[in-house]
């Protein structure tokens, strides 16, 4: 495919049957030989493997890298610990979002991951900042190493066959990484992931990539693609830049006002989302939930009541592990009570959804 | 790529299997993979009326959501009751146990229709 970019296990995904797609610039891919629904029970149930080299990773430095990161996102940056990290956002003055993103600390420099199809949007806007702010360095390394994402309940028994101190991952929690080795090379370990499932990312400099997904994949860990990535993270409820994010929702809306820090003085989009705050939302992001089986919700399709359109969807799909159809949207507060009925416009007919607080999935073994 | 010698094709991927007056119609090998797992299949019922060129009914696959297309005018006469709880037939059997409708027809416009070696060239 033409102008696109591959990562260093292009080669694997095609001996693996991998079904590739142009996905934010780059060939990914979507499923390999099973289908995404065999790909997302595995990781439900047992272990897969996901190639994330797309996302981007940025290394933010200097004297001044964590009050910088505290304006320029909704985190407190500057207070985390080592191997420590942080779920959040990037705004607008306006209080809308530009990306959302992991920050996390290691050798007393930041690790930045951001999502690939913004990668140079967040580049220049936190760039320029540095310029402005002075004494914050920001580098670009995406290139430089691949990211592998395991996840599933049996990732940390795979994991710990093929590290070098195995040891040291049954004590890992949520949200935090170590270094390791791998056939000799340091690696970066983090207890991550976008699939509700205990899982790990792994962040591994390019030339040892291949090698690892080998070792992974011997210890029984499935291939897994975008496909069920996205099935994975809707049953999640975990946002999706480009649908539940974007620059016309505020985290606010969006049920993220967990990863808002109203204690730090200043950061951009602050004044915004007080004001916001204090006004009330209008609107808030909920899940719905279909009540038949071959009643699958899309991105865009309308939501009403008697009659009315009330919002559009901003996601939608099957959710594999309850056998039903769910989907996200913004709703006016006044149709955002929990329990309530809405009919979903589907093709040309009207079905009837039940608006419910995402996660959809409950039994995620992410945190335990 | 499966490609039944036997059968004939339409441009949006549908196959057509005529014996005497009634025409059985499913996807091809090809849609199915293109599609990849399906979720739903939703038929008419026995007893509706199809048009040719028409779409009498739509396919949800994990990823996306298609029209299906008859290539004949008629009448349903039976439907593969098995996709309701099985749509993953499509998939595995797309030719057999996969099939989707079973058409007394009145009229199959051929000059829409593809010979096998049409379709396979169609989709290389």
């Amino acid at each position: 495919m033409n102008g696109l970019k591959r990562t260093p296990l292009f080669d694997r995904h095609q001996a693996a049957g991998g079904k590739m797609v142009p996905f934010a610039g780059w060939e990914m891919p979507v499923s390999y030989g099973e289908g995404i629904l065999e790909e997302h029970k595995t990781v439900r149930t047992h272990a897969g493997l996901f190639d994330v080299s797309h996302m981007g990773r940025f290394r933010f430095f200097g004297p001044q890298a964590g009050p910088a990161l505290d304006y320029l996102t909704t985190g407190k940056a500057s207070g985390l610990e080592e191997g420590r990290f942080l779920y959040t956002l990037l705004l607008e003055e306006s209080g809308g979002v530009i990306d959302d993103l992991l920050v996390g600390r290691l050798g007393g420099e930041f690790l930045v991951v951001v999502n690939a199809a913004n990668l140079q949007i967040d580049f220049e806007h936190m760039s320029n900042w540095c310029c402005k702010l002075g004494a914050a360095f920001l580098v670009d390394e995406s290139e430089q190493s691949a990211l592998l994402a395991l996840q599933g309940p049996a990732s940390r028994e795979i994991l710990k066959k093929v590290i070098g101190n195995p040891e040291e991952l049954d004590g890992l929690p949520y949200y935090r990484m170590i270094r390791s080795h791998y056939s000799g090379e340091e690696i970066v370990l983090s207890r991550t992931g976008y699939t509700g499932e205990l899982g790990y990312e792994i962040f591994i400099d390019r030339a040892n990539a291949a090698s690892l997904w080998d070792a992974l994949l011997g210890h029984g860990a499935k291939p897994c693609g975008l496909g069920a990535r996205d099935t994975l993270r809707l049953e999640m409820g975990y946002a999706l830049y480009g649908h539940e994010l974007d620059r016309e929702h505020t985290p606010l809306e969006a049920g993220l006002s967990w990863v808002v820090d109203f204690d730090k003085e200043d950061f951009i989009g602050r004044p915004a989302l007080l004001q916001q705050r204090e006004k009330g939302l209008e609107r808030v992001l909920r899940g719905i939930i279909g009540s038949r089986r071959g009643d699958i919700p899309r991105p865009g399709y309308l939501l009403k009541r008697e009659g009315r359109e009330i919002a559009r969807l901003v996601s939608g799909g099957v959710a594999p592990s309850l056998g039903l159809g769910i989907g996200t949207a913004y709703l006016p507060q006044e149709f955002a009570a929990q329990g309530s009925w809405l009919d979903l416009e589907l093709r040309g007919r009207a079905v009837e959804v039940e608006v419910v607080r995402p996660p959809f999935y409950k039994e995620g073994t992410a945190k335990a | 790529m499966n490609i039944p010698k036997g059968l004939r094709y339409t441009k949006e991927h549908e196959w057509l299997h005529v014996e005497e007056d009634l025409a059985t119609i499913g996807i091809t090998d090809y849609a199915q993979k293109e599609l990849g797992d399906i979720v739903y299949v939703e038929l008419p019922e026995v007893g509706d009326m199809v048009e040719a060129n028409e779409s009498f009914g739509t396919i949800e696959a994990v990823k996306t959501v298609a029209d299906l297309f008859s290539p004949a005018t008629g009448t349903v006469e039976e439907i593969n009751e098995a996709l309701a709880e099985n749509p993953e037939l499509v998939n595995t059997d797309p030719y057999g146990d996969g099939w989707m409708i079973k058409v007394r027809f009145t009229d199959i416009p051929e000059e829409e229709l593809l010979s096998a070696a049409d379709y396979k060239q169609m989709i290389s």
